[in-house]
């Protein structure tokens, strides 16, 4: 009965055959690879994908630990005049001194990571219905799948304070060129629109 | 069926993942002023020209004219909002984008990398702050601790809690608390109880004691300076997400502000949105009256919970410095922050003020900048649920001031072991040990007529486990607290929301007293 079964399933009686060592590979390249994913996430939305960058023009989403111990301030970072940070949350202009900064991260741009490997393990999956074949696709799928998580996951996408000084973080402001001449009234209207 | 061996295939994905694996890629923006750019190629596809109005052009297929001194390109024109002003695509009859060069600031080219390019590696730093402490030190949020009461004008209560975030002996360290309903009395006498499931290691408790002159009080800056204040005012609005606040801040009453918290997400802020009338131009500074609601007791009996039986076994090891993880769930929640508006309307960030523990509100002085307009608008920026806010003022700032710093001159044991309770506390190599129900009256000789005091206490303490706790051990959850905070504070929400309506009635009534 079991043997019956397996001839008429054969992409299943494949994947027992080959004792699933092909998730095990897929789970020791995930394993691989996670280990050194340097990337970090900002709200949904918040910030555009890598390839957007160069196409839109917000600052990039900045969260801050303040010396006081808290690190409540996160938004679009809009860049800085003289000695403070300006930064849009939830519609509103806020600013903060730098030195009542601990430290802060800025994320650039969101990676799709987390959607590539869902749509890999899909794919993957998918490969049981290619039959014997099964034993070539699943393995291309599986490369395919990891290589492009590995190259999205180490994208780099966010530097943080005190390990850059602030003259990095100006590149990925709204306002790279600072608040000075800016009508900071009109800016907070246009946001409350 | 024997096992097969692995195909060729499966050793092609292996050479892919080490090819790929653990190299980085770059994404690199540049900035150019206007004269770099015209010595640059138009090799770049987009470049976004910035101008000194705000405003930013996206362009694509540019050249500059020189001549005219103008960037010309197809693209967009954004304002300062980022909304689309005009638009030029090719084809178009009309198509160029025109910016005058003298307009402009910078401009910013972006290379995007390829998907599998690699090399600059960013180190990521952890970031940190006191919320370390209450994992690592859970008192932080714990609400027992050393409880001290003193005699109001009308009644005794508890009017301070003393180092609520040393829940360890390498976590020792002194507290400053206003006695701000104590009544001022030449004896002076504060009743020190231990009222939780805890042995109390207090090193000392001091008064720090101002002489008063006229009506104004005296009041800490949260950097361990002492300020006089006078004219002290209550807020013209006082709006939150709930309504009108100002009945509930207007003055030191217990009658305070709180929220529920978010049933989706413990970590959810909200704001307080005031606005004082400035009368003068003598610096001010912007009081606040506040405690804890029972949130963070919770995630601190709920970590320890997790703990389980192991829970010896990891305080020991923190204590040791082996974990230095820094963890951050009580970090997310943080403290009240205060903004004020400025005449461009821009929310300035001033200052942020903590006080850990639900027994007894503490009062901070904020200092606030120098402000000309009529009225003064502060926000205070506050997590959902945590905070219990009694008072909001704003004062007059004067001088700052210099305290009497007095130990007591007798220490009566209402209930407990300590033979010598004040040699013990006068001696800065031991510590007064006090056990459930344990109980000190301690006297102090105060030197002025009429005075301002403060409580400087020194110590830490230790939690007993409770039996109950051992049941709900899950290492799995601890690991979630420790390392997905945002994703566990959404996950405990539900939990938190049972409760919530109840556990500021069963904290009080679950107090150890004789």
């Amino acid at each position: 009965m079991n043997q019956l079964w397996k001839r008429h399933f054969g992409a299943v009686a494949m994947f027992i055959e080959i004792k699933y060592s092909g998730f095990l590979l897929f789970l020791a390249g995930l394993f691989i690879l996670s280990s050194c994913s340097k990337n970090t996430l900002a709200p949904r939305g918040k910030v555009p994908n890598q390839l957007d960058l160069q196409t839109t023009a917000n600052g990039g989403w900045i969260s801050i630990n303040s010396i006081h111990g808290q690190m409540n301030i996160e938004g679009e970072f809009m860049g800085f005049e003289s000695d403070s940070l300006f930064i849009m949350r939830e519609r509103n202009l806020e600013s903060i001194h730098k030195n009542d900064v601990l430290s802060a991260r800025l994320i650039f741009f969101n990676h799709h990571a987390n959607q590539i490997l869902a749509w890999g393990a899909i794919n993957t999956a998918a490969s049981l219905l290619n039959g014997y074949f099964f034993i070539f696709t699943a393995p291309f799928n599986i490369g395919i799948t990891l290589a492009n998580y590995s190259a999205e996951s180490k994208l780099i996408n966010y530097i943080d304070y005190p390990q850059y000084n602030w003259e990095h973080f100006k590149y990925y402001a709204r306002f790279p060129q600072g608040l000075k001449g800016i009508d900071r009234r009109l800016l907070i209207a246009s946001e409350q629109k | 069926m024997k096992t097969s061996k692995i195909n060729p295939a499966f050793y092609g994905t292996l050479l892919i993942l080490l090819f790929f694996s653990c190299t980085t890629a770059t994404i690199v923006r540049e900035l150019k002023t206007t004269d770099q750019l015209k010595n640059s190629s138009t090799t770049n596809k987009f470049i976004k020209a910035h101008m000194k109005d705000g405003t930013v052009y996206i362009l694509n297929e540019w050249h500059i004219d020189t001549k005219a001194n103008q960037l010309v390109g197809f693209g967009k024109h954004l304002d300062i909002g980022r909304r689309q002003i005009k638009e030029a695509k090719q084809g178009e009859r009309f198509p160029i984008l025109i910016v005058e060069l003298d307009q402009l600031v910078l401009v910013e080219t972006n290379e995007v990398g390829t998907k599998l390019g690699g090399g600059l590696v960013f180190m990521s730093g952890l970031v940190g702050g006191l919320g370390t402490y209450c994992l690592i030190s859970p008192k932080s949020c714990f609400g027992s601790c050393p409880t001290f009461y003193a005699e109001t004008a009308d009644t005794v209560k508890i009017l301070a809690e003393s180092f609520s975030t040393s829940i360890m002996p390498s976590l020792e360290k002194n507290d400053i608390d206003m006695l701000y309903e104590a009544k001022y009395m030449k004896d002076f006498k504060l009743t020190v109880t231990n009222e939780a499931m805890e042995t109390h290691s207090i090193r000392y408790a001091n008064l720090l004691v101002f002489e008063k002159s006229g009506q104004g009080r005296i009041f800490a800056d949260g950097q361990g300076k002492f300020f006089q204040c006078s004219e002290m005012v209550e807020p013209l609005n006082c709006d939150s997400f709930l309504g009108d606040c100002l009945p509930q801040v207007r003055s030191v009453d217990q009658v305070e502000y709180f929220s529920e918290s978010d049933p989706e997400n413990l970590n959810s802020k909200e704001e307080i949105h005031l606005r004082f009338d400035n009368q003068s131009q003598n610096p001010k500074g912007l009081i606040i009256g506040k405690r804890q609601t029972m949130m963070t007791t919770y995630l601190l009996y709920q970590g320890l919970a997790y703990m389980g039986d192991a829970a010896s076994y990891f305080l020991t090891d923190y204590e040791l410095g082996n974990r230095k993880r820094q963890l951050e769930v009580f970090n997310l929640l943080g403290g009240v922050d205060i903004y004020m508006k400025d005449s461009l309307g821009v929310w300035n960030f001033i200052s942020s003020v903590s006080e850990t523990g639900p027994i007894a509100s503490d009062f901070n002085l904020i200092t606030l900048p120098n402000f000309s307009e009529r009225d003064i608008e502060i926000k205070v920026v506050l997590n959902r649920g945590l905070w219990r806010i009694d008072y909001l003022s704003l004062a007059e700032i004067h001088d700052e001031v210099y305290p009497a710093v007095l130990a007591p001159t007798e220490v009566i044991r209402v209930n407990g072991d300590e033979i010598n309770p004040l040699g013990k506390l006068l001696d800065s190599d031991s510590y007064l040990v006090t056990f459930p129900g344990d109980k000190y009256d301690l006297h102090y000789d105060l030197p002025f007529e009429d005075g301002e005091v403060f409580l400087d206490a020194k110590g830490y303490y230790l939690e007993w486990m409770r039996e109950e706790w051992s049941k709900e051990q899950n290492f799995r959850k601890l690991r979630q607290m420790i390392n997905h905070p945002e994703a566990f504070l959404r996950k405990v929400a539900k939990d938190y929301k049972k409760y919530e309506p109840v556990m500021e009635e069963t904290f009080w009534s679950s107090r150890y007293v004789y």
